[in-house]
């Protein structure tokens, strides 16, 4: 039956069939999902994959069982539906949208263009559809419960739909663009975007506290209005009412725009597909567009060589690694998310001022964020080139300490102060805040060159790890217990007076300088019998 | 001078390189052959300290490579065979980088490195990206960071990878002057026509062991062949050229 309909398309079917193979492979062990690096392993991948999307899954239900009326709930779950899933389609699977390699691999192959686009096609098909399962499939039950089994078989339609809408969009709006704006650039646009996909992920457990809070739903009614014709993920939510029998003329309206731009997508994407529009993509690529950008060199005259080095390293790491920058980045969202809870209850009246939330959460970002910077210097895309570390007389123990100072310095410092105005504000007393920043700041410090201690590496010399990490989830319980559990009670005595304060202070900096001491002693053995990976 | 003694490095339970004795003295250029898998870049990065030897002895310049690692690597450069580079680099960054690694003073290195550049005729290219270099630019950047802290010893592992024939011809004449000069050179290559034209002795080893050790006239008449090449293909167990030939042919009837 397959065979006769891609012959009947006028593809050959063997080849179709080889290339879809071909093409699902490549894509599942291409995707930056989860890892990027060439070193990203096929095992453990396929869970992480499942447990992200079902976690975006169980949001789309949440929405699905609190939103009120059948047509208000389809749409706002429809519409994390199709963000995620476009979002998902441009950063981590768009090669399953279109591949420069197409032409490199196929272009010297008898393989014509129509079979080259329908194994494409049948590719963002099964992605999209994997994907859409994931996200839609937990809203069933929500649908069901709430709104009967007719609204779950409607829920289930218009989120198939949406789903081959939301594939065949991504298809011809990313190969537009691709024409109009020059790879790498386009690249690091869509690297922000995963960034603000993470983002929102990290942050999700706000929105419904936010929408609490400002009366959201208080403001919308459960009915479908004209303006909604503009908005499309509305024109999928009128299938479940149209499959509950209660529906309005308003309702087919929608679901007729629902079919009409998905036939036109249909059409516009066939041209986008093909082999011979990977052509028109490459030769328009092929002309060089990088600037070459002049870089000032690093010439700290109080720095040692090692600092320096560090400094050029990590600069043009973040100027040009993704991965390395995505991860640095990533970082300053997720501490503003944890920052603006407290601010929340604050905004909300909930707030104690000293509760937990208020001191507690930004003490675990606090602690956390630098040993989240030292994991992302841990490795990188260019870990062979580290030779050069091992080959030279550097002082390798060093090395790893200037990364850290550099850390400090440059990531930490800044964030801290950051925290510290948050904190003056919310604990509305400016000495205090100081104070307990001081405190904090030297405490992150400290927290960092332990992380250092118990784990040394040397910059950059491993490949990208294919999980997010045992030793960073360890740690992580472990800035949880001391910034919600000591630190504050620990604090709150420090700066409950101008005598205690300079006790503690005093042995914070001891402590700190004591390890920043020993640092490089302590991790020399370690460091030094580290062999090459490469 | 490069001598080891029994050096053997294991991975897990499977032997790289198994008792192997070799000496390099000033003044001499010592082509280490052997096929793929030999145990050749183990043995490299063995005496350039990226691996640490399982048993035996390793020296380099007068030290030894588990005890004194920093005094040998002041003394050597290396053109490792994959050459990897950090590509978010511009080449003079890169060179400032190893110059800062090796400890050569700034403003000496800055007009030694500018120097290099310009011989190796990349000059224009100082302030790109690496990423942007073609294979043989980049294989001149390598060469220019081992030659940046004039080395008394250099390890080359296929060192003439991606360079143009000119090029090619400027790093075999440097080699034999160097090696006049009084450096010792360990080189590691394939093409047994340069090992021939620029060693003055050769090391062959199979399976992480010493299989032959000479001039190239040694070696040839040592295995009774008509050249290098067969030499080779006898001493390292290979089955003959002609009779792979054949096989392959008939297999594709």
């Amino acid at each position: 039956m397959l065979e006769l309909c891609i012959r009947a398309l006028g593809a050959d079917y063997r080849q179709w069939r080889t290339l879809a193979k071909v093409m699902l492979t490549v894509n599942w062990r291409t995707a930056p999902a989860m890892q990027l690096g060439e070193h990203r392993q096929r095992e453990g991948y396929g869970g992480m994959f499942v447990l992200m999307y079902g976690l975006f899954g169980l949001g789309v239900a949440a929405l699905a069982a609190v939103v009120p009326g059948v047509f208000m709930a389809a749409t706002a779950a429809l519409t994390l539906v199709m963000l995620v899933l476009a979002a998902a389609l441009l950063t981590d699977f768009q090669t399953v949208l279109t591949s420069r390699m197409d032409l490199d691999v196929l272009g010297y192959q008898p393989v014509s263009s129509r079979t080259v686009f329908l194994a494409r096609l049948a590719n963002l098909l099964v992605y999209g559809y994997a994907m859409g399962a994931m996200l839609a499939v937990p809203a069933i039950i929500a649908m069901l419960v709430r709104f009967g089994f007719f609204a779950a078989l409607g829920w289930l339609a218009a989120a198939s739909l949406a789903v081959a809408w939301v594939g065949l969009l991504a298809a011809t709006s990313y190969t537009a663009i691709v024409r109009l704006v020059p790879a790498d650039r386009l690249r690091r646009g869509l690297g922000y975007i995963q960034l603000v996909l993470s983002t929102l992920a990290t942050g999700f457990f706000i929105v419904p506290m936010l929408l609490r809070q400002f009366d959201f739903f208080e403001n919308f009614g459960t009915e479908p209005t004209p303006a909604l014709l503009l908005y499309p993920p509305a024109w999928f939510a009128g299938l479940p009412r149209l499959a509950t029998g209660s529906f309005t003329s308003l309702d087919l309206g929608l679901s007729a725009a629902a079919l009409g731009s998905l036939a036109g997508l249909a059409v516009l994407a066939r041209g986008k597909l093909s082999l011979a529009f990977t052509d028109s993509i490459r030769s328009l690529q092929a002309s060089p567009v990088a600037r070459p950008r002049r870089s000032r060199p690093i010439r700290w005259r109080w720095a040692s060589a090692e600092l320096r080095v560090m400094a050029l390293l990590i600069r043009a790491q973040l100027r040009h690694e993704m991965r390395f920058r995505l991860a640095i980045l990533g970082v300053f969202p997720m501490g503003l998310v944890m920052l603006a809870l407290p601010f929340l209850y604050r905004l909300g009246g909930d707030g104690e001022g000293d509760s937990f939330l208020v001191l507690g959460i930004p003490n675990v970002m606090t602690i956390l964020l630098p040993v989240t910077l030292l994991e992302a210097m841990r490795s990188s895309e260019s870990y062979r080139a580290t030779w050069v570390f091992f080959c030279t007389p550097a002082d390798l123990p060093k090395l790893t300490v200037s990364a850290a100072k550099f850390a400090g310095l440059f990531f930490l410092l800044p964030y801290v102060l950051m925290v510290g105005g948050a904190l003056c504000w919310l604990l509305g007393d400016i000495v205090r805040g100081i104070g307990h920043t001081l405190l904090l700041g030297v405490g992150a410090y400290a927290a960092m060159q332990l992380a250092l201690r118990v784990s040394p590496w040397i910059p950059f010399s491993e490949p990208p790890p294919k999980t997010a990490g045992g030793r960073l989830f360890g740690f992580s319980i472990l800035a949880a217990v001391v910034g919600m559990g000591v630190l504050p009670w620990l604090i709150a005595f420090a700066t409950s007076g101008l005598a205690p304060f300079a006790v503690a202070a005093a042995l914070f900096v001891a402590v700190c300088a004591l390890l920043q001491r020993s640092l490089t002693k302590g991790i020399r053995k370690r460091v030094q019998e580290t062999e090459f990976v490469g | 001078m490069i001598e080891t003694r029994d050096l053997t490095k294991n991975y897990g339970g499977k032997v790289a390189v198994s008792g192997l004795d070799m000496t390099v003295a000033p003044g001499e250029i010592l082509g280490f052959l052997g096929p793929n898998g030999a145990g050749k870049s183990t043995t490299v990065k063995v005496l350039t300290g990226m691996l640490k030897p399982s048993a035996g002895e390793a020296r380099v310049a007068g030290f030894d490579v588990v005890a004194e690692p920093l005094e040998v690597k002041r003394r050597f450069g290396y053109v490792p065979e994959a050459g990897a580079l950090f590509e978010v680099l511009t080449g003079s960054e890169y060179l400032a980088m190893v110059a800062a690694l090796k400890g050569l003073p700034e403003e000496a290195s800055s007009s030694r490195i500018d120097e290099l550049l310009d011989l190796f005729e990349i000059g224009q290219a100082a302030n790109t990206r690496l990423a942007e270099y073609s294979k043989g630019m980049k294989q001149k950047v390598l060469l220019s960071a081992a030659l940046l802290g004039n080395p008394e010893v250099l390890f080359f592992d296929e060192p003439l990878n991606g360079l143009d024939a000119n090029a090619a011809a400027v790093v075999k004449h440097l080699l034999r002057e160097l090696a006049a000069d009084g450096r010792t050179i360990l080189f590691c290559s394939h093409v047994l026509e340069v090992v021939e034209s620029i060693c003055d002795r050769i090391l062959i080893i199979a399976n992480g062991c010493r299989v032959a050790e000479g001039t190239p006239t040694e070696i040839t008449a040592g295995a009774g062949a008509a050249s290098l090449e067969e030499a080779f293909a006898e001493l390292t167990g290979v089955r003959a050229t002609a009779d792979v030939t054949r096989d392959v042919l008939a297999a594709l009837r």
